[in-house]
């Protein structure tokens, strides 16, 4: 599962678990100011998911 | 003299036939007998490298000589800036921006068109807040720019690609035999060459054009969406959109017939852009104008097309496709005209070169050094030049050797403006920055700034070493095999961190020596 992350989306702590993961990659910005703005997202195998918090979207992602 | 400055977005220099036969991943030429007629006439600068990255720090350089990235990101002009428009209004220069960089008129980069006597906006280029209608975009184009998932149409959030789809519809671009004049490139050099028509009759003048082709989306009209591919520019399958990224993983990654389309695109661009900055050089020759005018084509960085399986820019290292960028100055009393240039130079030097071409003085404490020496015949120019991006690796190259050194993620970056700008969502509404500390911190300003700390983010883990003369793809990293090679160029790195007096956290998160300064 390819999971990539916007550092401006990110607490410190977040980010930090986010990196610990394999396949994660962090981007600067990946083009979804709008999501980015409105609360947590993701991209997941190329498709953006959003959810209350990071956790929620990769437990979402990994029941798909 | 009247000085014209026209850049071309995302232009790569090996794309031009005035630089190469044929760009330097693909296997057939790229058309340019415009630009190619330009540097005929002009000095082309054979060791041009950007300064801060990406767009807007790259105009703060040009504009107000300030090299942002040791210290800021992406943002506005600061109120103790003095951009070129503003000097050169004072001493009653009139001045003209013609552009269709939407940037300018976003969050975070205020400051940069209000100076202008006049300024021209063309509308509608890539995600530029305009067209809301209709709220179902033309699916021809939004199938093969948008993502339904990550853009739904009905969204109004901010960077919605389907913004694009809309504006263009409203020009009439939608139409697969839709006029090549009506397209963004084709509308900023037809008003240049009109604006250069209709005032001649002013004393002195500034005109800067700042076309955001070839920036993406590569959405081209015939003929040049056909011209470097068997494919069929209408397919809905192929996108002239790609997102940023490595190329083989994620919402970035393209296969094959993807990125040979993508790169065909980017390349019928380039040719329509020359066909229509063609049109300037005819405004030039209409006007008789050369004699009393001094014309520099730039463009801000170039843009990964696969090259070291990165596409767009940003996140990955800054190689040279992305650093070393055209530069061709025509300099009316100048002695190397139709001559290339090899000494080294930076986008910063643009602004103190400009001014001197002006006849204003160039405001102290600014960071460029004029280009004017070079034009008449100097051959040293400057033994370093820095670039890159705010809170990532920091690169210095000596003209042969580039040195790529890298942050340590976890290290804080530190963000000094008068603006609470966000420093990684450039494009949303503000946010109070309740860490910040107030202080006199910037050396080249006694202004008080906010500082308030970043990440920093990783763009090379280790240091990378590339002798560009030996290696111009930049393909054999030399940083653990010549270690006193490895060792000059980290010493020509604090040497010029030294000269900007950077400030210390810079020394620390690169790992570099520290040395006691008063700028925190």
């Amino acid at each position: 599962m390819a999971i990539e992350f916007c550092l401006g989306n990110v607490d410190p702590e977040t980010r930090r678990r986010l990196r610990s993961l394999p396949d994660a990659r962090e981007a600067t910005c990946l083009e979804h100011c709008g999501h980015c703005d409105a609360g947590p997202f993701l991209v997941v195998d190329g498709n953006v998911s959003v959810g209350g918090s990071h956790g929620a979207v990769l437990d979402g992602a990994g029941e798909r | 003299m009247n000085v014209l400055l026209l850049s071309v977005d995302s232009l790569r220099r090996d794309f031009l036939g005035a630089y190469r036969d044929r760009p330097r991943t693909l296997d057939y030429a790229v058309d340019t007998p415009n630009f190619d007629r330009f540097a005929d006439r002009a000095a082309t600068f054979e060791t041009h490298y950007a300064g801060s990255l990406p767009c807007m720090p790259a105009r703060r350089e040009w504009l107000a000589g300030v090299q942002e990235f040791l210290w800021r990101p992406w943002g506005p002009m600061e109120a103790f800036d003095r951009p070129i428009a503003a000097e050169a209004r004072r001493e009653d220069v009139l001045t003209q921006l013609v552009t269709d960089h939407y940037h300018y008129f976003q969050h975070g980069s205020h400051g940069y068109y209000e100076d202008f006597a006049g300024f021209e906006f063309v509308r509608g280029h890539e995600y530029d807040a305009w067209e809301t209608a209709p709220r179902d975009p033309d699916e021809r184009l939004y199938e093969r720019s948008a993502d339904r998932t990550a853009d739904p149409p009905h969204d109004p959030g901010y960077l919605n690609r389907t913004a694009y789809a809309r504006n263009a519809a409203r020009l009439g671009l939608d139409d697969p035999e839709a006029d090549e004049a009506d397209f963004f490139a084709p509308r900023v050099f037809s008003r240049t060459a009109d604006w250069l028509d209709e005032n001649r009759e002013w004393d002195q003048w500034f005109c800067y054009v700042d076309s955001f082709d070839v920036h993406e989306p590569f959405h081209c009209p015939e003929p040049y969406a056909s011209m470097y591919t068997e494919q069929d520019p209408t397919d809905e399958d192929l996108t002239f959109w790609p997102y940023y990224g490595p190329v083989d993983e994620g919402q970035s990654a393209l296969d094959d017939r993807d990125l040979d389309f993508v790169r065909s695109q980017f390349a019928g661009k380039v040719t329509m852009a020359d066909r229509w900055f063609g049109e300037v050089l005819d405004a030039l020759d209409r006007g008789d104008l050369w004699d009393e005018t001094a014309v520099v084509v730039t463009s801000d960085h170039g843009f990964f097309l696969g090259e070291h399986g990165w596409v767009g820019k940003n996140e990955p290292p800054v190689y040279d496709v992305l650093a070393r960028t055209p530069l061709f100055v025509w300099h009316p009393e100048g002695d190397r005209m139709g001559e290339s240039v090899d000494a080294l130079t930076s986008a910063v030097d643009l602004h103190p070169t400009i001014l001197e071409l002006l006849g204003v003085d160039v405001p102290e404490g600014t960071h460029g050094r004029s280009l004017v020496p070079l034009l008449a015949g100097a051959d040293d120019h400057r033994d370093w030049a820095l670039y890159g991006y705010w809170g990532s690796s920091v690169n210095v190259t000596d003209g042969r050797y580039t040195y790529l050194r890298p942050t340590d993620p976890e290290a804080p970056s530190y963000c000094y403006s008068t603006t609470m700008m966000n420093p990684r969502r450039h494009f949303t509404p503000l946010t109070p920055k309740t860490d910040a500390d107030a202080g006199s911190f910037l050396p080249y300003t006694d202004a008080p700034v906010w500082r308030y700390r970043a990440h920093s983010y990783e763009q090379n883990g280790a240091p990378l070493l590339f002798d560009t003369e030996d290696d111009p793809g930049q393909a054999t990293n030399l940083a653990e095999t010549e270690g006193e090679r490895h060792d000059a160029m980290r010493s020509l790195l604090v040497e010029a961190l030294d000269a900007l007096d950077a400030p210390n956290w810079q020394y620390e998160r690169l790992e570099l020596r520290t040395r006691p300064k008063r700028n925190g």
